[in-house]
């Protein structure tokens, strides 16, 4: 058996690198790439901008604080896609086992590539040289013996990186590593183990699993395991993913609304957008499920099951709405989220009613208009006054596949 | 109010009451039954504004008046009485004490005056009809009512009257079921025909009253449809539903008119062998494939991640060979409902869809849409 070899690509500060890459104007200034609503954050800074102190997630009014000079350019979701696809097409020759893990991340299993294009730093420095007469984007690469270290190791030298963690030097890497750096290991899960007076990765490899069991349930063992640097998840190439469990959009709105008809005419574009993608993939849901948070960013989801599954806008919309009704806001709200879960693939059931074959067929020229002449070229008349509102891309988006989340 | 009651009696039609109750308790009076003593009975009623249901019994009555205090409860301790006789009295603020035995009880009730009035009926509005037959009826046809309530027009049933015809008809959009039965003794809408939409909830009721074997002498089961109400009456229990609103789809079109390729098969052999193969079924809709070849109908199922189930069975058939698919929940539903041994399937191709009724009876008409190959 071959030894597994994983390489995982970060692009660089890639929204802002995408910007400043199409305007030159932009080029070595300190830019912030943020969304088009009133109350946008910072997605993407420049290195530039990060110089000063500017992160991810930081609003308008902090960057400008840190950073006067700083440069706001509203994403266009669609560019970046584009970018994307051109780096993971490159990345695609490399190996077929190539999993996007983000828009600007993917994993490619290179265990069976050496003997066509050489040692793996050659595969590496061939990715970037090829990004960059391409694109002219930057990106940091790790290649380590599973996705873990791989991650990490991307993620130690930026911009513009290649770290190789060889087999005998993964102990070496996570001596004295913050657990928070390890991927997958969040702020909570970082508390709860510091409270058991594990800081640091080799510290986590070393605890008894019984305790970590005990404390974390099945998800214990695999913590122990993962301080060791012992990651066995495959590289899932796209497709060959799980099935989808829950088709979902969620929106920050403009301003915070309290009125019922506004957030109804929301939960109508969110019911559409996740119909028309359900519908898409030939996928249907029985569960409806409505989040929303409230100023304070207390979030909560409620959901109902339907009686038999669906893809119908109007019933995913009656759903969400039926939830929505039967609570009491407490306040305004600032996010609304529709998703459909508990699927199944198309159910070939034919109607016996012509009204419900003519409804089945007015969806699916609606989608295909749709898909021919851009989102919401035919859409419901009381989204009609609705300005198009970009949100922010999904991190679950994918270039294929039922996660492809087309934006505007 | 004061009065005392046999322990049986009173428990049975409690029991029988309080299933109406509204579950969600979304107005509190709604989790409570109304108990009203008069002269020599003790009347009950429940509602949940949809289904209303009364009942009386024999008590002995020692002060009239009326209270309503919460059924579950109020079941609940009767349930676990020891004595045969139960003694309730009510005191101005509505406190209920119940005494039995050694057992006292004292629970909060409220005044009468809140809680809902029962509809008042004309007596003359009622028809006796066939009990046993309207049972039937709701049998056959009660598994094909829609459960999606967002679809309130198929959310219960229609009931039509034609001549000395009654109809009973109830559809999910993918299947229907009809059955039709002359009742000549009846004289329920012949003088006006009647077409409503009956609720779910409220037929099952109906059918919950009908099942209960009277000892009693009864002067059999009596119905009375109004324009906004279907009320049924067996000896001393009457339910009251309020209609469904909305137009019923046009079932005659789709009842199909020239399914002319004819399929006799085993009642039992098909439903033991659809109960089969249909365990390996893709989704969590039993979909399986039907194909009809002379004399023989191959049934199979298969999923990617399991494998795959085959199973042949033998029908009489002499028409074309026909490859479909159907959902074999739909087609065991009405089998398992069917008195007769053997079934009649009509079919035109793999597109349209399927006629299924027990062999010779015309009245019922059961059909099925197909699904995709």
């Amino acid at each position: 058996m071959k030894e597994p070899l994983i390489l995982h690509l970060d692009m660089n500060a890639f929204f802002a690198s995408v910007e400043q890459r199409v305007n030159p104007k932009l080029r070595g200034k300190a830019i912030a790439v943020i969304g088009s609503a009133e109350r946008t954050v910072v997605t993407t800074a420049s290195y530039e901008a990060r110089a000063y102190g500017v992160k991810t997630g930081m609003t308008k009014y902090e960057a400008t604080r840190l950073c006067p000079n700083i440069i706001f350019v509203i994403g266009d979701n669609k560019k970046y896609m584009d970018a994307s696809e051109k780096v993971f097409a490159i990345l695609k020759d490399y190996s077929p086992l190539m999993e996007v893990y983000s828009i600007d991340e993917a994993f490619v299993d290179i265990s069976g590539s050496l003997s066509l294009f050489g040692s793996p730093e050659n595969i590496a420095t061939a990715m970037k040289e090829r990004i960059r007469d391409a694109l002219g984007l930057t990106c940091s690469i790790g290649i380590a013996p599973n996705k873990l270290i791989a991650k990490l190791a991307s993620d130690m030298k930026k911009p513009d990186g290649l770290v190789i963690v060889k087999k005998e030097d993964v102990a070496g890497a996570l001596k004295g590593l913050p657990i928070k750096e390890l991927w997958g290991i969040g702020p909570r899960l970082t508390e709860r183990l510091n409270m058991l007076g594990i800081y640091t990765c080799d510290e986590l490899g070393r605890s008894p699993a019984s305790i970590l069991r005990q404390n974390f349930g099945i998800i214990g063992e695999r913590l122990c395991l993962m301080g060791q640097g012992i990651f066995d998840s495959p590289v899932a190439p796209v497709g060959e993913e799980e099935d989808a469990k829950s088709v979902g959009h969620s929106t920050t709105l403009p301003m915070d609304v309290s009125d019922k008809a506004t957030i109804n005419r929301y939960l109508l574009k969110l019911s559409e957008m996740v119909g028309a993608r359900a519908r898409q993939y030939g996928l249907k849901g029985r569960k409806v499920s409505l989040t929303l948070r409230y100023p304070d960013f207390f979030t909560f989801t409620r959901q109902t099951t339907l009686s038999a599954h669906t893809s119908d806008t109007r019933v995913i919309y009656n759903a969400a709405q039926g939830i929505l009704n039967s609570m009491r806001l407490k306040s305004a709200v600032r996010l609304i989220g529709v998703s459909i879960s508990d699927m199944i693939k198309g159910t070939r059931q034919l109607s016996l009613f012509e009204e419900d074959k003519k409804r089945e067929e007015l969806l699916s020229a609606m989608d295909s208009v749709n898909e021919k002449f851009g989102r919401a070229t035919l859409s419901w008349a009381a989204l009609l006054e609705e300005g198009e509102t970009s949100g922010v891309i999904s991190p679950s988006w994918r270039p294929q596949g039922v996660k492809r989340v087309d934006v505007a | 109010m004061k009065f005392v009651i046999d322990k049986p009696v009173f428990l049975k039609t409690l029991q029988r009451v309080q299933g109406i109750v509204e579950k969600r308790n979304t107005m509190p009076i709604l989790s409570n039954v109304f108990l009203e003593a008069q002269k020599d009975s003790l009347t009950l009623i429940a509602t949940d504004l949809e289904v209303y249901i009364k009942d009386s019994v024999k008590a002995n009555i020692f002060q009239e008046g009326a209270v309503s205090v919460n059924a579950r409860k109020l079941f609940e301790i009767i349930k676990e009485l020891y004595d045969e006789k139960v003694e309730i009295s009510v005191n101005k603020e509505n406190k209920v004490t119940i005494k039995s035995g050694k057992a006292r009880f004292n629970i909060m009730g409220l005044s009468s005056a809140d809680y809902p009035a029962f509809p008042l009926m004309d007596e003359t509005s009622f028809n006796s009809v066939n009990s046993d037959k309207l049972k039937e009826m709701i049998e056959k046809t009660a598994f094909a009512v829609s459960t999606d309530e967002t679809r309130y027009n198929i959310n219960g049933f229609l009931f039509e009257t034609d001549g000395p015809i009654l109809r009973l008809v109830a559809t999910d959009g993918h299947r229907l079921a009809l059955i039709e039965k002359k009742d000549e003794e009846s004289s329920i809408g012949k003088e006006n025909k009647i077409k409503v939409l009956l609720p779910k909830k409220g037929v099952a009721e109906f059918k919950k009253l009908l099942d209960e074997s009277e000892e009693e002498k009864t002067s059999g089961v009596m119905l009375a449809i109004t324009q906004k109400n279907a009320v049924i009456k067996k000896g001393n229990t009457t339910i009251n539903i309020r209609l469904l609103e909305g137009e019923f789809p046009d079932y005659r079109k789709v009842i199909p008119k020239d399914n002319n390729q004819t399929v006799i098969a085993d009642k039992n052999t098909l439903l033991s062998s659809l109960k089969r193969v249909s365990i390996l079924s893709t989704d969590k809709i039993k979909g399986v494939k039907f194909k009809f070849i002379k004399n023989k109908l191959e049934l199979s199922c298969e999923s990617p991640d399991i494998g795959d189930a085959t199973e042949e069975v033998d029908i009489e058939y002499s028409g074309e060979t026909i490859e479909t698919a159907f959902n074999a929940r739909y087609i065991i539903d009405m089998i398992e409902t069917t008195d007769n041994q053997k079934i009649k399937i009509e079919l035109k191709d793999n597109l349209n869809s399927g006629v299924f009724r027990p062999e010779g009876a015309n009245e019922y008409t059961y059909v099925i849409m197909p699904m995709r190959l």
